[in-house]
């Protein structure tokens, strides 16, 4: 691994919160078991946010941007424009990596957000949409001036043979990028499927891995099995905590562990945040991130 | 190799109804009409057919979410109709998502304007609304498109302005850019009011859950208050990537239809109100007639030569 991911800051147990709607960051932030810091999926232009951002971070809390219309994989490439934008975006917010799910976001006939989709589609694993993606990943990180994190997407079904943590490591090693992991989105797998983690993650260099969202989430049931739906104003589901419990001894360079809360009512997000603080402290492998919390606390 | 094929696949699997079934019915033989190579025939075994349903079923109705915004009173009128709900759903397919995003919204309002004829149950007077209904919405979005295309051509729009011109009756007049008008049966103002009550983000989950009844639409569009609306797309937000437009909205009585007719550049209001003296109407009128000019004068919607 070249890129020295020790240098990121550490910046503990956060929130992805809409900026627009409650629960209201700057509150969430300054109470007493609050978040450390703020993610949000905004609008490509920081002029749309700068305000709300700023709120944050006078109240303490660093932010990181997530946002989702990057093609981080397929045949389309992401418009410079967007690219530069997205660059003066991080620049201005002063966010200290950049991470998206590695996914399709808009097809060929235009730049967009992923809700022109829908929401995300997921790549088709195979060799060929690897390259692909190494080729997106890389076009990405020429522009913008941060480390680029690569997320495992949702998925209701899975398209391609090859497994999620091979693709996933051989696009990490291919362009030297970090990774993040959603909790929800492994047990997505899982179910789409049929396969476990646990089998996988000798594939994955997990030492790559810096951040890991936690979310709520919907189970669909059909005939020839369940269907994780993502779904963060729902409550967290026992499997989202039991994956979560199994990969925090396996990751020992977590910098942030976000809990995805957007319309959640406050008093549960207070609730998830403590019960999160506290398997990260029974649980994770990483000191620094536990540090942080201790710091914090 | 033919991952471009595949990608196409993976896009009519997740939009195209007919495609997906096929795959659901007879899986080996839909992927054999695919110019693709048996490993890459094997990438679409390992999808779960329900896993897919389930998520086109999702996929089309955050799709509908969002597009329902910019076609609320359309929307909310379909849904009254017996298969409405069922065609807006039908008309979310591959050909529109492999459209320009920018242009979506403008070919599904034209997909429903030619499907209006088939709308069962309607009598002629409500066709005729509801066509106007769906008219006046597709101008908003026209001039919103047109504007947007412009303002990512060029990065940046100049916006017509005009400050405090004292002789503008006696100048000729024409449209401003990206201004539509629409004779209504209602206000529009009104209308949405009526058909379109609540949390209009939420719109299309609950139009899918409580369908406008035609009951209550039959009672609204029985009542007669026509306007004319006139709208302009004006840039509420530059930027080279995603330009966020809006309108400024005026309602007038329906006598300006026939007048808006003659503003074309080349003649004032002035003599337009003398023509209109001459066929014997009263002053008052005049009077307010001038003042609903000065009015699209004023919000830069008609602009003096």
């Amino acid at each position: 691994m070249t890129t020295d991911l020790s240098q990121l800051p550490t910046l503990g147990l956060g929130a992805s919160l809409s900026l627009s709607s409650k629960p209201d960051p700057v509150t969430l932030v300054k109470s007493e078991g609050g978040p450390q810091f703020v993610e949000y999926a905004g609008l490509v232009d920081v002029e749309r946010v700068i305000d709300e951002v700023a709120r944050i971070q006078a109240a303490g809390a660093p932010v990181l941007y997530h946002p989702s219309y990057i093609n981080f994989c397929g045949s389309f490439p992401n418009s410079k424009t967007w690219l530069e934008t997205t660059a003066k975006h991080i620049a201005a917010v002063n966010s200290a990596w950049f991470a998206q799910d590695v996914a399709y976001c808009f097809w060929e006939s235009g730049h967009s957000y992923s809700t022109q989709l829908g929401y995300f589609i997921p790549p088709i694993f195979n060799e060929a949409s690897l390259k692909l993606a190494i080729t997106r990943v890389k076009e990405v990180q020429q522009i913008v001036p941060v480390t680029v994190a690569v997320e495992p997407p949702p998925m209701c079904f899975i398209t391609g043979t090859m497994p999620l943590f091979t693709f996933f490591r051989e696009l990490a090693e291919e362009t030297d990028c970090a990774i993040l992991l959603d909790m929800g989105h492994l047990v997505s797998y899982e179910m789409a499927s049929g396969n476990q983690i646990i089998n996988e993650l000798n594939q994955l260099p997990l030492e790559r891995v810096i951040e890991v969202h936690v979310a709520g989430g919907k189970i669909k049931s059909t005939t020839s099995g369940p269907v994780y739906v993502d779904a963060h104003e729902c409550q967290i589901l026992d499997e989202t905590w039991a994956m979560f419990k199994q990969m925090l001894p396996a990751l020992p360079n977590v910098k942030a562990v976000c809990f995805e809360c957007e319309n959640v009512n406050q008093k549960q997000v207070f609730n998830s945040l403590h019960k999160i603080r506290n398997l990260i402290q029974q649980h994770s492998a990483s000191h620094t991130l536990i540090d942080s919390l201790d710091t914090a606390a | 190799m033919s991952f471009a094929t595949q990608e196409r696949l993976l896009l009519e699997l997740l939009f195209d109804n007919e495609v997906r079934h096929r795959f659901i019915n007879n899986m080996e033989a839909m992927l054999a009409d695919y110019d693709l190579e048996q490993h890459e025939i094997n990438d679409f075994k390992t999808i779960r057919i329900e896993a897919l349903e389930v998520d086109a079923g999702m996929r089309r109705h955050l799709f509908l979410s969002h597009i329902c915004l910019s076609l609320p009173v359309t929307f909310s009128l379909f849904s009254s109709f017996e298969n409405g709900i069922s065609l807006l759903k039908e008309n979310v397919n591959a050909e529109l998502m492999l459209s320009p995003p920018i242009e979506r919204a403008t070919l599904f309002g034209n997909k429903l304007r030619e499907q209006l004829p088939t709308l069962p149950n309607a009598n002629a007077k409500e066709h005729s609304f509801i066509t106007a209904i769906v008219e006046a919405e597709l101008g908003m979005i026209w001039t919103a498109t047109t504007l947007k295309q412009v303002m990512l051509e060029k990065s940046f729009v100049e916006e017509e302005t005009q400050n405090q011109i004292t002789d503008w009756s006696s100048r000729p007049v024409k449209l401003a850019s990206y201004v539509s008008a629409a004779m209504l049966p209602q206000p529009y103002s009104q209308l949405k009011q009526k058909l379109c009550p609540g949390d209009h983000s939420n719109m299309w989950t609950e139009l899918t859950q409580k369908p406008l009844k035609m009951i209550r639409r039959n009672k609204v569009l029985a009542n007669e208050d026509p306007r004319l609306l006139v709208a302009r797309a004006m840039v509420s937000y530059q930027s080279v990537c995603e330009p966020a437009i809006d309108h400024q909205t005026i309602e007038l009585s329906e006598g300006f239809a026939h007048l808006f007719q003659h503003i074309n550049g080349t003649s004032s209001i002035d003599q337009l109100l003398a023509a209109f003296k001459q066929a014997g109407a009263p002053a008052s009128l005049l009077n307010s007639v001038k003042t609903g000019f000065k009015n699209l004068v004023d919000k830069n919607m008609l602009i003096v030569g």
